[in-house]
């Protein structure tokens, strides 16, 4: 047996490095979306909050089989992200720059706010009088040296790191990945080259929303979700790329983790109410200390 | 020539207006008093709103901290700082005076942080101030009373009449400011602004003096409103200070009503309330209010990116 | 193979182009030279698309254009050397070049086209690992004719190509033009290097304030007296 201080500081570190990686795939999305639409979507959060609700409805209610269930959520997930995309993403697309950024936080965040107000509302009424969306995952525990390590969050770790080398591989290997590399590095750049941004945009929100919305469900699995847990989570993606740069897959991953530890840190030293505070205290602290951000160019 | 004549009806309006609102308590009953009374309380956040959204173009979705902050301090110098409620009427006023100045000093220090940023990310930085200050707030009890919220003593309840008053008063001022801003230096710079940064600076605009002068400017009016707001309900919490509406309403009463024009916010805020007041009172639907509200919100982004007021104007001239 | 009718562009109450009609046949290199500001870059990217006319049309190989998007402009065959090179700074001059056939389909093989762009210029194929962003000027601007030859154009045109480049560098650079116009390739070149615009060109055509002013052979306007004393300062 580890002494206990030894296994707290584990399980602190575990835990803020799996969330951490948990985030950085969340903001990624998020990141990427940003870098090639220019639309900074404040319904980011409200995805995963979506899926997780969504995961919990067909799994803990209504019983759905393991496989048919999550085949049902990856057809649900592609088609929110294909009609998110062509509702709301679409129309903006012709407009001058700083109009794109004022209407998509105009429209995403009156999207965002009828999402919560409509999901709370109708949950409640229909499903259970108290929303929050948990799905319990007890994966076993793992002991090694002595230490006992939880399944559930190594699983999550272990999902997370996959999750970012696909992504490394999408931009890498693709032609699609090149496409967005190259329609956030010069907008008209990538224009002059023949890349259709309607379609890049699609797949990207396609991917997007369907790595959104299972990230909801891992988050889940370890702690509640809420009808109004989305826009603080648009907040905490938010964090991640100002401090890891617009676009940067490495950065969203180092932001992740810096804001899941410290949240993690937080949790167990001043309790979860000051989790909120410590991300909102980095945010402001990186604008003034470094508002290019800590390890990219960020473009106003 | 039709200016001048769009001008003096433009004048005469107002002027009527003012009147008919004036003489409003003598003719109506208390809840229509009451309605309006929190209608002119939106109204004036929305006009000081526009300051930043309308003269500079910048979005404030946090225009609700001031609001919320100003209601805070007051309350909290009122309930800690005893003498102040032995000097009568003039123990409030002080402490008004201190939290509207505490304000303005928030909004100065928090222009470092936010000016480093632009468009959408400024936007979001705005709301994350807001939601900082939520969070304070709730987990700062010993201070600010938590989730319980803080209580004035009766006596010190601000009632329907003088509130309604001062409430007239304070709007009247905030479109007064931003009528004199417009034709101001400080106001032809932010718009100087809005067009291009670059050009402004290059025609020797200080970018960063500018900026944080309007929003010094902003948070005055919403600092006194949120005042006004709190003596009048007596008892503060942060859903009623801090909640998502304060920072909303603004946003969607300017923008709907036509963004950067002296009225528009007006119009939009007479628009918004009185959809409010019927959704509360009179239409009984089974949706929850601030799904309606994200529901004009797209709308607004998607199909009236100008506002209504400038769509009128532009089919009369 | 281009025919511009009676083009106009108006950027909100800025008319930049007024009523400008030209032509450039098959196998030929076309010139525009003029002042900055006068409309060159405007008139390059209305015909790729990017900027849209309030008047007039634009014909491509016989088939009207204004109504296709940039995309569809490319894969009919237009490639355009933007003005200041637009390259992806953090992208590798191989990934830059492939991205340039984006047009091209899934099958296509892009080796021959890559092949064909490093004999063209030899040292991008020596730096074909490195970024973009960390190269010379003179080898972005060669990264950037690289990158839309990739896309095998009908027609190639080319945005101040000079523009801040060492002498001899862009002596270089029209060596190559001229070896492009050579195999055949059909070019329209926007200059304020106009000395050695006409030299190269078949025709030319001056634009000023947005409208055509002039128009003729190369070697007849490098000999025009008005050309002369305004543009080559002779």
């Amino acid at each position: 047996m580890a002494p206990p201080a030894v296994q707290t500081v584990v399980e602190l570190l575990l835990g803020g490095v799996s969330l951490g990686g948990l985030y950085g795939m969340m903001a990624f999305a998020f990141s990427l979306a940003l870098a090639t639409t220019r639309i900074l979507n404040v319904a980011h959060g409200g995805f995963l909050v979506l899926g997780a609700a969504l995961a919990m409805l067909f799994f803990r209610f209504l019983h759905l089989h393991f496989l048919l269930g999550t085949l049902l959520l990856l057809a649900i997930f592609l088609l929110v992200g294909l009609l998110f995309e062509g509702a709301f993403v679409r129309p903006l697309m012709g407009r001058p720059p700083h109009a794109v950024l004022v209407g998509s936080i105009l429209v995403t965040f009156g999207f965002a706010l009828a999402l919560e107000a409509f999901l709370g509302f109708y949950w409640a009424d229909l499903v259970d009088p108290q929303p929050s969306f948990t799905i319990p995952f007890p994966a076993p525990t793992l002991q090694v040296f002595g230490l006992t390590l939880s399944g559930t969050r190594l699983t999550i770790l272990a999902i997370a790191m996959l999750t970012a080398g696909l992504f490394h591989l999408l931009l890498t290997r693709t032609k699609m990945g090149k496409a967005a590399r190259a329609m956030s590095e010069d907008h008209e750049g990538a224009l002059i080259i023949g890349i259709n941004p309607r379609r890049l945009s699609i797949r990207i929100y396609l991917v997007g929303v369907v790595v959104t919305a299972f990230s909801g469900i891992l988050y889940s699995t370890t702690a509640p979700l809420e009808p109004y847990s989305g826009l603080p989570l648009t907040m905490i993606a938010l964090t991640i790329i100002v401090i890891g740069g617009v676009g940067s897959l490495p950065g969203a991953l180092l932001g992740g983790v810096l804001v899941g530890t410290a949240e993690v840190l937080t949790t167990f030293l001043a309790g979860g109410a000051w989790a909120p505070v410590v991300y909102l205290l980095v945010f402001f602290l990186v604008l003034v200390v470094r508002p290019e951000g800590l390890f990219g160019v960020r473009e106003a | 020539m039709r200016r001048w004549a769009a001008g003096g009806l433009q004048g005469l309006a107002v002027a009527a207006g003012a009147g008919l609102l004036l003489a409003l308590p003598q003719v109506a009953t208390r809840d229509i008093v009451t309605a309006v009374f929190f209608a002119l309380i939106f109204i004036t956040l929305a006009v000081s709103y526009d300051i930043l959204g309308g003269f500079l173009g910048y979005l404030n979705l946090g225009q609700g901290a001031f609001f919320g902050l100003a209601g805070y301090v007051l309350f909290i110098l009122i309930v800690k700082v005893a003498f102040l409620q032995h000097l009568g009427p003039a123990g409030p006023a002080l402490a008004v005076l201190a939290a509207v100045a505490f304000t303005a000093l928030f909004a100065r220090l928090a222009a470092y942080p936010l000016f480093q940023l632009r468009g959408a990310y400024f936007a979001m930085a705005t709301f994350g101030l807001m939601l900082l200050l939520g969070h304070l707030i709730t987990n700062l009890g010993g201070l600010t009373g938590g989730a319980y919220g803080l209580y004035i003593p009766t006596e010190l309840y601000l009632p329907l009449r003088p509130a309604y008053t001062l409430a007239l008063l304070l709007t009247g001022l905030s479109v007064a400011l931003n009528a004199l801003l417009a034709r101001s230096r400080l106001g032809m710079g932010l718009q100087a602004i809005r067009q291009s940064e670059l050009a402004a600076a290059a025609i020797g605009i200080d970018l960063f003096r500018y900026k944080s002068r309007a929003l010094v400017l902003s948070s005055l009016p919403s600092a006194l409103a949120g005042c006004l707001f709190a003596l009048y309900s007596g008892y503060i919490d942060v859903q009623n200070m801090l909640g998502a509406e304060k920072t909303l309403f603004p946003v969607i009463m300017a923008m709907l009503g036509g963004s950067g024009t002296v009225f528009g916010p007006v119009l939009g805020g007479v628009i918004v309330r009185a959809i409010d007041v019927s959704l509360k009172n009179y239409l009984v639907l089974p949706v929850p209010a601030l799904g309606i509200y994200g529901l004009i919100l797209m709308c607004i982004g998607l199909f009236m990116p100008q506002g209504i007021l400038p769509f009128f104007l532009r089919r009369r001239l | 193979m281009l025919d511009v009718r009676g083009v106009s562009v108006r950027y909100g109450d800025l008319q930049a182009l007024w009523d400008v009609t030209f032509a450039v046949r098959a196998g030929e290199l076309v010139a525009i030279i003029g002042p900055n500001g006068a409309g060159k870059t405007t008139i390059l990217k209305t015909i790729l698309g990017l900027v849209r006319p309030a008047a007039g049309s634009i014909d491509f190989r016989g088939a009207p254009l204004t109504r296709y998007p940039p995309y569809d402009r490319v894969a009919r065959g237009i490639a355009l050397v933007p003005e200041g090179r637009r390259i992806f700074p953090n992208m590798s001059v191989r990934d830059t070049l492939e991205l340039g056939a984006y047009t091209a389909g899934r099958r296509a093989d892009l080796r021959p086209r890559v092949e064909r762009v490093y004999d063209l210029f030899p040292v991008l194929a020596s730096r074909q690992r490195q970024a973009a962003g960390t190269l010379s000027g003179g080898e972005q601007q060669m990264l950037a004719i690289g990158r839309a030859l990739m896309a095998d154009p009908a027609l190639l045109m080319l945005d101040e190509p000079s523009l801040g480049l060492a002498p001899v560098v862009i002596d270089h650079l029209y060596d190559r033009l001229g070896e492009l116009k050579g195999r055949g390739l059909t070019i329209l070149l926007v200059e304020q290097y106009v000395a050695g615009a006409l030299e190269l060109a078949d025709r030319a055509y001056v634009l000023e304030t947005g409208r055509i002013v002039r128009e003729g052979a190369g070697h007849e306007l490098l000999a025009d007296d008005y050309i002369q004393k305004t543009y080559l300062a002779l």
